[in-house]
């Protein structure tokens, strides 16, 4: 027995479950599976450029008949929606198994969306664990049904159970199965004709589903002494049980399609169960719409995350009020000190630019004290809503909008919108923030880093030559830290009718390998208290009792951008 | 036996590396074991608190006011997480050294003074440890070894009940062989400050 994270817990059970290939696209807090999944022998594991590319890499696999595991967060199964709906009326050959991690609570996500919800959508059953022995169980049963049932089978995962660690068995691995092409147009081939029999096959196909459910053994009924009954599942169980140690329990694992009989035995007799989930009210009304009588929760308790405090006062119905502000100051997370996005925020901010974003380390620039980026809605979208807003915009206005982008983000979604810019667009400007990493996330590669998840030395996509390929034909990259020639090119980009690309190049400081420059320092005599270089929100900057800023040389890498900002130059190393 | 311990501190201390280490060495002393992680959007400078329960509970997150030791890595951390979870009959071990928040190093904020903190603190847990663990750990030549010294701190409180020695062989394990000596000697540094002041 050995402690893993739920992240760890998946990854093993698809490495016992005779799995040859991962696929995915980083995000908190499904990362690290795929990333543990690539210390495994015999097997493949690869970042891809988004969702969507690794559920379809992943349905060619299956379709050759090897088990597959998908990995991604939730917003990342958006992305990945247009081949999902459609799997499920293929099916697949070999076992088909997305691991996709809810985020309740936003530890680290631009929504609190519920993924169960797809299971209903598309039609697809939904496995939920409840701790990382489970996550392990639940990894290896979702292979089993999908070959069973020939559907792929969705494992939701929370924060909480992707980032504990909790006990768990560990096995051996099983013997992958071999590969070959098989030709089948009727199920292979979704032109009408074979998709509306498919439909017929997939509905069939969730019936059996619901008949499995009421004897599978991830739903299980475990009985009570205080006669009070719960129906739960995941994380909300294991709260469950310490808020309410007597009552009696159905546990939900398999959370779509959901077992009628077994509800309805379960439910009977004069009290009525208790519905306990996390997020939407899923459960309750799909088990509602079975003409089952429940109670559940008050709305307020579907924002945000659960856990045994609040559990506890939901099962007493208790109304709960929005907790005051805490009066001590707070600590969000911050761009690192010498982070390479930090110049390009300042000079954005110095050019008054409204600035549309997307998802990284940089959406931190709207944060205080650089408050630089007005915008983040979703990966890539930043770089069509600048066009969105120029496209609207009386010219003087539009002339101010400008985009900012990752490099991994700009591979995954970012390129269409540049490609509508150059089609339909009307110039602007957009920043590709190239870190050479996911940096977010916890550095992993992609496809202009030039390795793979595997360690491969491979060709790196050169973002400037997409750029020039698309039809962008002012492309120019520049260092991050070069403050004067950032502001010369995007100050020269502003007011042109055709498009510019802005590459701006330095990588995240906290890759490894990377050599640290010597720190810099204050000149106490020199430094004349303005105060200027702590709006660059470095945290290697703090300002003493007389204002006087100093250096903690230990934080310090030498960037050297508080030295440009400084109006007196006491800044120096 | 039952035992919540929560460790605290910033983004970079450490504190999900020590969670860890108690967690694996309950499981190694023979007892169940589970960790629960918090942790911000960014690689640095954000909050983090670790949840380590020992013994037979269900849930990865302790439940408010009902932690048997809180391992403050740094003083507002330590205040922050206190304040919701130190149990009335806990013990809180602090390390006074703070580690600014940018809010606060570009004067929009107040940090609040540390013996405030510990007043505070006192009114919540049984017991304040206050366990110098950055200037220990700077002594002892490695100042990184901070989140080791608190961790022995945490075992210098006596509420920790298996053997000191799988604690120390987890550590061991989880660094660099080089490290191994500076490490046991930054634990057992702790463990004696902490049981010092506790006296």
């Amino acid at each position: 027995m050995i402690l893993l994270s739920g992240n760890e817990a998946v990854a093993r059970g698809a490495w016992e479950g005779g799995v040859i290939l991962g696929t995915g696209y980083p995000g908190t807090p499904s990362s690290e599976i795929l990333e543990n999944l690539s210390g495994y022998s015999g097997l493949r594991a690869q970042w891809c450029p988004n969702e969507k590319v690794a559920l379809e890499v992943g349905s060619g696999a299956s379709w050759a008949g090897g088990r597959v595991l998908v990995t991604m967060k939730h917003v990342g199964l958006n992305v990945a929606a247009d081949p999902l709906f459609t799997l499920a009326y293929t099916g697949i050959r070999g076992g088909l198994v997305i691991a996709v991690a809810d985020d309740p609570g936003l530890q680290s996500s631009q929504n609190e969306q519920d993924s169960r919800h797809y299971g209903r959508a598309a039609r697809l059953p939904v496995l939920e664990p409840s701790d990382s022995a489970e996550a392990k169980e639940m990894t290896l049963l979702g292979f089993r049904l999908s070959e069973q049932f020939k559907i792929p089978v969705i494992l939701r995962l929370v924060t909480r159970i992707s980032h504990s660690r909790t006990p768990v068995f560990l096995g051996r691995r099983s013997k992958p199965a071999s590969c070959r092409i098989v030709r089948d147009p009727e199920r292979q081939v979704m032109i009408p004709k074979y998709a509306a029999v498919r439909h017929r096959v997939l509905e069939e196909k969730l019936e059996e589903l619901a008949l499995y459910a009421e004897t599978a053994p991830c739903n299980r009924v475990e009985p009570g002494r205080s006669g009070e009954k719960i129906i739960t599942s995941g994380i909300a169980y294991q709260y469950c049980r310490e808020a309410a140690p007597d009552a009696a329990y159905l546990k939900l694992g398999l959370v779509y399609p959901l077992p009628r009989k077994l509800l309805r035995k379960f439910a009977r007799g004069k009290d009525k169960p208790f519905l306990v989930e996390e997020l939407d009210p899923f459960l309750a009304t799909e088990i509602r719409a079975m003409g089952i009588d429940i109670r559940s929760k008050r709305k307020e308790y579907g924002l945000g995350e659960l856990n045994p405090d609040r559990v506890k006062n939901l099962l007493a119905n208790r109304a709960e009020k929005v907790p005051p502000p805490s009066p001590l100051p707070g600590r969000p997370p911050v761009m690192c000190a010498g982070c390479p996005h930090r110049g390009v925020f300042w000079v954005l901010k110095k050019l008054k630019l409204f600035v549309t974003g997307d998802i990284g380390c940089y959406t931190l620039g709207t944060l205080p004290p650089l408050s630089a980026l007005d915008t983040c809605l979703c990966m890539g979208a930043g770089v069509g809503q600048s066009e969105g807003y120029r496209r609207v915009l009386p010219p003087e206005e539009g002339r101010k909008v400008a985009a900012v982008i990752g490099d991994s983000t700009f591979l995954h979604s970012g390129v269409t919108g540049l490609i509508d810019i150059v089609y339909n667009g009307n110039g602007g400007v957009v920043i590709i923030l190239d870190n050479r990493t996911t940096a977010m996330t916890g550095h992993q590669h992609h496809p202009a880093t030039g390795q793979t998840l595997m360690e491969e030395a491979v060709f790196p996509v050169s973002l400037e030559t997409v750029c020039r390929g698309v039809g962008v034909k002012r492309v120019k990259v520049i260092s991050s830290y070069d403050l004067p020639a950032l502001e010369d090119f995007l100050q020269d980009s502003l007011d042109r009718p055709e498009p510019s690309v802005l590459i701006a190049r330095a990588p995240c400081v906290l890759l490894k390998g990377l050599k640290k420059k010597s720190p810099y320092r204050v000149e106490a005599d020199k430094c004349v208290a303005c105060g200027l270089c702590l709006k660059s929100g470095c945290p290697a900057l703090s300002a003493g009792e007389d204002g006087k800023v100093s250096i903690d040389p230990v934080a310090c890498t030498g960037c050297a951008v508080c030295a440009g900002i400084c109006p007196v130059s006491a800044i120096i190393r | 036996m039952e035992l919540n311990v929560m460790i605290c501190g910033v983004g970079g201390q450490g504190s999900v590396r020590a969670s860890h280490i108690l967690a694996e060495a309950a499981i190694n002393a023979g007892e169940r074991a589970r960790v629960g992680e918090t942790f911000g959007a960014a690689m640095r400078g954000g909050k983090v608190s670790s949840h380590v329960r020992i013994g037979d509970v269900y849930g990865p997150l302790i439940r408010e006011r009902s932690a048997d030791i809180v391992v403050a890595q740094e003083p507002l951390e330590g205040l922050r997480i206190g304040q919701k979870f130190a149990s009335p009959q806990g013990v809180v071990v602090l390390n006074p050294a703070p580690v600014y928040p940018v809010d606060v190093s570009t004067g929009n904020a107040e940090y609040p003074p540390i013996e405030e903190i510990e007043k505070t603190l006192r009114g919540l847990a049984g017991k304040v440890a206050v366990i110098e663990g950055t200037r220990i750990a700077g002594e002892i030549g490695n100042p990184r070894s901070m989140n080791i010294v608190m961790l022995g701190a945490a075992y210098g409180t006596g509420l920790i009940t298996f053997d000191r020695q799988i604690l120390l062989d987890v550590i061991a394990a989880a660094f660099k062989p080089k490290f191994k000596e500076m490490n046991e000697q930054a634990f057992l540094a702790g463990e004696k400050a902490c049981r010092d002041v506790l006296r």
